[in-house]
């Protein structure tokens, strides 16, 4: 790649970002001129005072949330599309995502089993949904070291998810409707859910994560290379490993916890960067994979809010992401372009 | 990178093998600065087990190994190079961007490349002779390009030791030959020891310094292939079915029962002899059937027989003619 489009892609990505940025808190039910919002961004009254409030409360925590959902899942996926060497990981599709339903289905509906747990608190929920994420993490890893093949551990990790949503739906089963309601309302995902100090916190998981994800450019670089090349060129695989579950598991985790499985973002954003960057270097994809899934998310919620403008209904974040994902990535194979990790 | 001659590696009483289960055992093996080695022994014997232990990328069961005398130790990557048949996970990737993988156990974790990270890239691209190259993706190139490829990034890695494991195979001869001789004449113009992990016989043959010849009692022979083949331990190990090592033919069975004498000189007589005796014919001194090459500017053969005399002027024609009296 020449100098030149490294260049001009590093400044089309973050104006891009800014701009799907401002469409995203310009959209809504309540129609509000552009000016106005930049009235509330910049601390001076809007010429309606509700504005306000609708601005900061409502469209900046959900545009903020996007941008950090879709970082977060984007680094996640890039990890695993490395970690295992294999076009089709993904959080989701290694079963990460339904380790944390089922975590959070049994926060919902756990009381039909005869436990207690309250339900009602946030905090709850993200922690439980951090802990099955993770839990499935470390399965995979586990079974990971012992099959060399990554066709097996991707069946292994379709069985997991498999697994875990059958629990799921036993749960289910034994609810009360409203209690299915909520588990329903919440796999749909749900990026305007988060107060600000919610949103602190996922910020907050999304830097760590960043952190560790760019203090792992080394060892992710040579896993490239395979298991025996990277050992041979002095990287410590157990300890990169750990770190890389970690890292994937917590971000996913977090962003399950506050947002709901959101589905494909993790998947694509990987391979739609790779086909704009042309480089296996993860030292430029991760700084471009959390500018590309962050616009790719806010995208997504500006198509999911485009029913909202005529009514006040907002169509579910994950049957948008796979609307639009699933199209451009079928679309860039069909060109021919080679799918690679 | 030392060209004194002095020892890189040492194995004493090493095993290798996998669990309890061992494949080489009791192994006392060196490798000298300057030296080709090239590892041999019949499929599964152990030789790709035998290459990752020696990399310390396999657990060995017993014994040690010294790099310079030393035990591994986290400069183990600065010593040691090696060159898998493990496929190699991103085809996108640019022979530049592989060979700059050899780099990585002098950099830091923001993986910056130097100058002098750049200058050894340029110098290993130069030695494998790939500049050509250096922008494609490696999905482009073939198996003897990706094999140069290979190489140039372990010779990146400005290791003494290099080991290779089977580089030459999926490779057609020419670029067998191309990667062998490459292989020589780095050891020789900078010193290295290499060891090749092979089954390739006449290669290893005629290109080893060095045979470490892994037997099929879990012992390794040393020594250099000349000696191996006169004391019949290759015969010993392969097993040969009809080929004849010391004289590099393969064994043909006269079943025609029928003598012919031949009367020709040099390749010639190599070539009609080895076309008669694959047809079934067996070569004396002296018969009444005679096969005669006659060496013009145009080569041409009589076939003399008790009742006429033909000539022929190819060994086609030969073979034709002979089964036809």
């Amino acid at each position: 790649m020449t100098p030149l489009s490294t260049r001009g892609l590093w400044l089309l990505l973050p104006v891009v970002l800014v701009a799907l940025f401002f469409l995203d808190l310009s959209l809504g039910s309540v129609t509000i001129p552009v000016t106005d919002i930049f009235k509330v961004l910049t601390g001076s009254l809007p010429s309606n005072p509700i504005w306000e409030e609708i601005v900061i409360d409502f469209r900046l925590t959900k545009a903020l949330t996007c941008i950090v959902a879709g970082a977060a899942l984007s680094i996640a996926g890039l990890q695993m599309q490395t970690f295992f060497r294999n076009p089709l990981a993904g959080p989701d599709v290694f079963g990460l995502t339904s380790g944390a339903s089922l975590a959070v289905s049994l926060v919902f509906m756990a009381s039909n089993v005869g436990l207690t747990i309250a339900s009602s608190n946030p905090w709850v929920v993200a922690i439980f949904a951090s802990a099955g994420s993770g839990l499935v993490a470390v399965a995979v890893l586990l079974i990971s070291k012992k099959l060399k093949d990554n066709a097996s551990l991707l069946i292994i990790g379709l069985m997991i998810g498999t697994a875990a949503a059958s629990i799921v739906s036993v749960l289910q089963f034994v609810s009360s409707a409203e209690e299915q309601q909520l588990f329903l309302i919440w796999t749909f995902g749900n990026l305007g859910g988060l107060n600000w100090n919610e949103i602190v916190v996922l910020a907050g998981t999304l830097i760590i994560g960043s952190a560790i994800s760019y203090g792992s450019i080394k060892s992710m670089n040579a896993w490239l290379l395979g298991d025996h090349y990277a050992k041979s060129l002095g990287i410590n695989l157990e300890r990169s490993r750990l770190w890389i579950i970690i890292c994937t598991s917590v971000l996913t985790g977090a962003v399950t916890a506050f947002c709901g499985p959101i589905v494909f973002v993790g998947l694509a954003v990987p391979h739609l960067v790779k086909m704009l960057v042309k480089t296996n270097d993860h030292k430029i994809l991760i700084p471009a994979v959390i500018i590309f899934g962050a616009s790719l998310m806010l995208l997504c919620d500006i198509v999911a809010q485009l029913p909202g403008t005529t009514s006040s209904r907002v169509l579910p974040i994950n049957a948008i992401t796979s609307l639009v994902g699933a199209p451009v990535v079928v679309w860039v194979i069909m060109r021919g372009r080679k799918i690679s990790v | 990178m030392s060209k004194d001659g002095g020892i890189l590696l040492s194995t004493n009483e090493l095993a290798i093998g996998y669990g309890k289960h061992a494949l080489l055992a009791d192994l006392n093996l060196t490798l000298n600065a300057g030296e080709l080695v090239c590892f041999m022994g019949v499929n599964g014997v152990g030789k790709s087990s035998l290459i990752r232990s020696l990399a310390g990328l396999q657990k060995i069961l017993a014994g040690t190994i010294l790099y310079s005398g030393t035990s591994a130790d986290s400069d183990l990557p600065k010593k040691l190079s090696v060159v898998l048949t493990d496929k190699t996970g991103a085809p996108t990737m640019t022979v530049y961007e592989l060979i700059a993988f050899g780099r990585y156990p002098y950099m830091r974790w923001n993986v910056q490349l130097t100058d002098v990270d750049k200058q050894i890239i340029e110098r290993s691209i130069e030695q494998v002779n790939i500049s050509h190259l250096r922008n494609k993706k490696l999905h482009e190139l073939s198996d003897g390009q990706q094999q140069l490829a290979m190489i140039a990034r372990a010779l990146a890695q400005d290791s003494g030791i290099i080991l290779l494991d089977e580089p030459t195979a999926h490779l057609d001869l020419n670029n067998k030959l191309e990667v062998m001789n490459l292989l020589r004449h780095i050891c020789r113009s900078a010193g290295k020891g290499i060891i090749v992990a092979t089954h390739e016989l006449d290669l290893a043959l005629q290109t080893a310094d060095r045979v470490w010849l892994a037997t099929n009692d879990k012992k390794i022979l040393t020594g250099i292939p000349e000696d191996l083949v006169l004391d019949g331990s290759f015969d010993k190990v392969f097993e040969f079915k009809g080929y004849d090592l010391k004289t590099g033919t393969v064994e043909h069975i006269p079943h025609l029962n029928r003598n012919l004498s031949l009367t020709a000189n040099g390749p010639t007589y190599h070539w009609t002899k080895r076309a008669l005796e694959r047809a079934g014919y067996h070569i004396v001194i002296k018969s009444d059937c005679n096969v005669m090459a006659i060496e013009n500017e145009k080569r041409s053969w009589i076939v003399k027989t008790v009742q006429r005399e033909t000539s022929a002027a190819t060994l086609q024609e030969v073979l034709s003619i002979l089964s036809h009296a």
